[in-house]
Order: C-alpha cells, then structure tokens, then sequence
C-alpha cells in the first residue's frame, strides 16, 4: 500500500506548518496555566489537565516536525534526483511522527474526557487508555481514518460535556470553551471528508485555528481580569 | 445541598473576607463570614499567619483584628484565576 508522505495537498504544504505554530502557541499558554493551577494547588486534576495540552503541544510539534523533514526532504530530491533512497528515511520519518501525533492526542483527549466527565475510577481509565493504545496502533498500520473516528467520537463527547458546562454557568468563558470544541469536532469531521475531498483539510486547519484562538482568547480574558 | 469546600476555598473565603473589609476584619465578623466554628477558623487563622498570608493586628481603639498580607493579596488574586480556569473547563 502507497504511502502518503504528508497530511494535507500540495499547495497547502507550508501553510499547515504556519497554521500549525498558532496552535502550539496557544496549547503552550494552556499548559502553562494548568501547571501554575497545580502548583498553587496541589490538586491532581490541573496536573492532568495541564498534561493534556502538554500532550496536545507534543502532537501538534511532531506534526509539524515530520512535516517539515518530510517537505525539505522532497525538495532535497526534487534537486538531487541521485538522492532516491531517501524515500526509506523520508517513510520512517513520517510514519513515527504519525504515530507520536496518534497516540499524544489520543491521550490527551482521553485526559480530558475523564476530568470533563469526572472519571475518577482508575480501573476505567486504565481500560480506556489500552483502547488508545490499540486504536493507535491499527491507525499507524492501517488507514488515519481510524484516529480520526475515535479522535471525533472522544472530541464529540468533551465538546457536549462543555455544553452542559455552559448551560449549568452561562458565563463568556465556558461559551468560548464549548465554541471550542464544538470547532475542533468539525476539525475532525473536515479530516475525514478530506479522505474524499483533500482541499477540506484547509477547512481542518482553519476550524482548529480558530478553535485555539478562542481558548486562547478565553484565557487572557480569564488571566487579565 | 452545597458541595463541601476544599481547603483552598475556605482559605479564599477568609482571605476574601478581610480583603472585602479593607484589608482588616474583627475576629467576630471573619468567625461570622468564613462560616466555619470557632475551633476550625482558629486552626485556620494560625496556619495563614504561620505561612505569610494574614498577621494579627489592632485598630485605633486597641481592638483586635486580622489583616491581609501583600502574599495574602497575591493568593487571593492567582486563587481567581484558578478558579475563572476550573468553571471554564468545567475541571
């Protein structure tokens, strides 16, 4: 089966990578927030809560990283066209970069599944973290499609316990919150239209953009009260 | 029924308390806002003395009273947004 090296079409390449460093800003200042809560606290759940975007930070940095390596290195044998078993490396690359972003947003949603929906059993967080993990591993071996899946389904599920939130406090943060979410669940229904129509990753990259601009948003306003 | 406080709420509660009331608050009216019995707020009162947060003081009348710390200050305002980050994410 043909490999695709890369995750978006090629007129796109480059400005995923920009797309890409707004996202990772804003997740840094998340986690950075979520450490000072537990620092101040001391209670568990800012430190999982911080670790999630931490999470989140490390996926989005290898996507970005292997999408980087991957495009140097095709213009590298676009100018050299003696450097052909480069395609090995470039493979291995991508495909431990995939996986890295697999599995650290698949726990990084995990995490936050279980605070939104205050998951404390241990047991069933360690039950779910094995379905990460094969849900991973069948994504990295066969088609992303499977990450996406699981990715919406545990996105759909934040997103709603977000809107219960905003309901139950109706306040301008957890509006901003749910809104959030709510745009990463369409980030990830664009991913999957993308396998039949790939100028929709644009559209996937726009909606989590615009989903991390309002958390950031949603944290200024919090932090500059 | 309301959920019981952490440890950290009731200490925002009396260093919110003193704060409210410009900085210096009468034993009785803290006893009266913190909510808590006369054992439990002393415990508390010695333990945010002891870390920097409130000292023991006297109006002119040579009343007794507690007062916040510049820390005391510090917590309060790093507390509210801590909690501004637990009712946005629903943590």
């Amino acid at each position: 089966m043909a490999l695709t090296l890369v995750y978006s079409p090629l007129w796109f390449h480059g400005i995923d990578i920009i797309l890409e460093v707004f996202s990772i800003l804003a997740a840094v200042l998340i986690t950075i927030v979520g450490y000072k809560a537990y620092k101040l606290t001391k209670e568990s759940r800012y430190f999982y809560f911080s670790l999630a975007f931490l999470f989140i930070t490390l996926s989005f940095l290898a996507r970005a990283l292997t999408t980087g390596a991957v495009l140097f290195q095709v213009s590298a044998v676009a100018a050299d066209p003696g450097m052909g078993a480069s395609l090995s490396v470039l493979e291995s690359i991508f495909s431990m970069g995939r996986f890295a972003y697999f599995i650290l947003v698949l726990f990084a949603y995990l995490i936050l599944l279980a605070l939104s929906m205050r998951i404390v059993s241990k047991r069933m967080i360690f039950l779910l973290s094995i379905f990460m993990i094969v849900f991973a591993a069948s994504a990295f071996s066969a088609s992303a499609l499977v990450f996406y899946l699981v990715s919406l389904i545990l996105l759909f599920f934040i997103a709603w316990q977000y809107r219960d939130n905003y309901f139950k406090k109706r306040t301008p943060a957890t509006l901003l919150t749910f809104i959030a979410f709510a745009l990463m669940v369409l980030e990830f229904i664009m991913f999957i239209a993308a396998g039949w129509s790939p100028p929709l990753v644009a559209a996937a990259y726009f909606f989590r953009l615009v989903a991390y601009v309002l958390l950031l948003v949603m944290i200024v306003r919090c932090y500059t009260k | 029924m309301s959920e019981r406080r952490s440890h950290l709420e009731i200490v925002f509660d009396i260093l919110k308390a003193i704060q409210d009331k410009g900085g210096k608050i009468k034993p009785t009216h803290l006893l009266y806002k913190s909510n808590l019995s006369h054992k439990r707020m002393k415990g508390y009162v010695e333990d945010l003395q002891k870390k920097g947060l409130m000292f023991a003081d006297v109006n002119e009348d040579e009343k007794s009273m507690y007062a916040i710390t510049d820390q005391g200050l510090k917590f309060l305002e790093e507390y509210r947004k801590v909690k501004e980050l637990t009712e946005a994410f629903g943590l």
